[in-house]
């Protein structure tokens, strides 16, 4: 079958779809985009935790601009869901999915920055439903590579995006934060668009990251998915610790209950995958950090997201042709 | 009341206390049972005061958009805080308790953007 843009859509349309229920207590539910433009790199959420809404719009221009953007809390009555389909309208801030295309519109009510987004899936979808946690089941769907198009508008300054790479992913579930779980959940994109690679990475452990709960490797070659490494043919190492030139927390309030400039980040994480004469291996470089806080549902403790952006590179050979990728991505490492 | 269990433990953690709060030409009084918070007269409480707080709008909102920390902010003077060491202790506990309140109640969002945006006017 060969997959074409139509293709594309009804599997997005089809797997991808809200879920949060009427009666959302414990429930979480978050749509998350990343943009890797050439002079901006840009986070957009639209989430549920319960019934609160929120959006989250970040950016930075240029590698070394800082952080900008919030995390915004939605009044309820200005928020309406359809579940079943992709079709969010957060007050202003709206998310479609629409012509094939995830269409994303989000200005921010108390910072100078708004964005309109069309994205484009370049590659098949993965669904990964009921990886257990103690609490209950996470779910995610990821769309490793999008090509993105639009417009972002810092302080009234205009910057277009026109074919950047993108990816998203899309986790529901009802769970704890706070909870006996962590994550370090990957992705790159290769700098060169006519390399044909894309990747993505989860590793589910317990919150004092002595127990794996569930791994894998996820290889796409051009829209199909080429390999998965699961668990037992996949490790994992974390080296060194990374230093940050800036800590960036969001949202801002919560740096009064997360003062502290330090962190687990490490410098540098390894990734090597060997099955069935398969065999890759790549390493991830840390270049900054920006850290999502949360606050835990059952206690009153935090969660760290580290949002970590960096440089990897991945070569080896599967199913006897060469893969080799190198560009930029983000790691996602959850810190209780 | 969306954070019932989180104003439980803050008047536990300030129970028999009152705490003076003025932000620019405003100033609050609030006493503390175990189980409740009454507001108080400002002359009247005067001598009762455990814990005062002195600060003004600009400092707020610098400290909610993570422009400064606390420490910064009484340090360059632009936060007072007066009473003895012990009862300063207490208040900091009481605080950490209103923060994790604060972050936990989703209608804190929109007090903090009128906060911000009667400001502007």
């Amino acid at each position: 079958m060969k997959v074409t843009k139509e293709v594309l859509a009804r599997l997005v349309e089809g797997s991808g779809h809200v879920r949060k229920p009427t009666l959302a207590q414990g429930f979480k539910e978050w749509l998350h985009f990343c943009v890797l433009g050439d002079e901006v790199e840009l986070l957009a959420n639209f989430s549920f935790m319960g019934d609160v809404a929120r959006v989250i719009l970040l950016a930075r221009v240029g590698q070394d601009g800082p952080w900008l953007g919030d995390v915004e809390t939605i009044p309820s009555e200005q928020v309406r869901h359809e579940r079943g389909r992709i079709d969010l309208d957060f007050g202003h801030n709206t998310l479609r999915f629409r012509d094939g295309a995830f269409e994303l519109s989000l200005l921010l009510s108390d910072r100078p920055l708004a964005l309109r987004l069309r994205l484009e899936p370049e590659t098949v979808p993965l669904l990964r439903p009921n990886t257990p946690l103690d609490s209950g089941p996470i779910h995610w769907f990821v769309v490793p590579r999008l090509r993105a198009h639009g417009v972002l508008d810092v302080g009234g300054e205009r910057h277009r995006i026109e074919g950047a790479r993108a990816y998203h992913d899309h986790n529901w579930g009802t769970f704890a934060w706070g909870d006996d779980f962590g994550w370090q959940w990957g992705f790159g994109l290769p700098d060169d668009p006519a390399s044909p690679f894309s990747m993505a990475l989860v590793r589910l452990v317990d919150r004092g990251r002595a127990r794996d709960l569930g791994h894998g490797l996820f290889l796409w070659n051009g829209a199909v998915q080429q390999r998965i490494f699961r668990e037992g043919e996949l490790f994992v190492r974390a080296r060194g610790l990374f230093t940050p030139k800036r800590f960036t927390k969001m949202p801002r309030v919560m740096a009064l209950l997360a003062p502290e400039r330090t962190t687990d980040v490490p410098e540098r994480i390894s990734i090597e995958a060997q099955a069935h004469g398969d065999h890759v291996v790549g390493e991830f470089v840390p270049d900054d950090l920006l850290q999502i806080i949360l606050p835990n549902d059952r206690d009153l403790g935090i969660t760290i997201i580290n949002e970590v952006s960096g440089t990897y590179h991945l070569e080896g050979r599967v199913g006897g042709a060469p893969v080799e990728m190198e560009g930029r991505g983000y790691f996602e490492l959850l810190t209780t | 009341m969306e954070a019932p269990w989180i104003f439980s433990a803050l008047c536990r953690a300030l129970e028999g206390r009152v705490v003076e709060i003025s932000v620019d030409d405003e100033t609050l009084v609030l006493g503390f049972s175990a189980r409740d918070y009454v507001e108080l007269s400002a002359p009247e409480a005067h001598s009762t005061v455990t814990v005062r707080l002195a600060t003004d709008a600009a400092t707020i909102l610098r400290l909610v958009d993570a422009e400064t920390t606390l420490v910064e902010a009484v340090l360059e003077g632009r936060l007072e805080l007066r009473g003895n060491s012990r009862e300063l202790v207490v208040f900091d506990d009481g605080l950490a308790l209103y923060l994790g309140g604060a972050v936990r109640c989703p209608a804190f969002g929109g007090l903090l953007h009128d906060f911000r945006h009667r400001r502007k006017v």
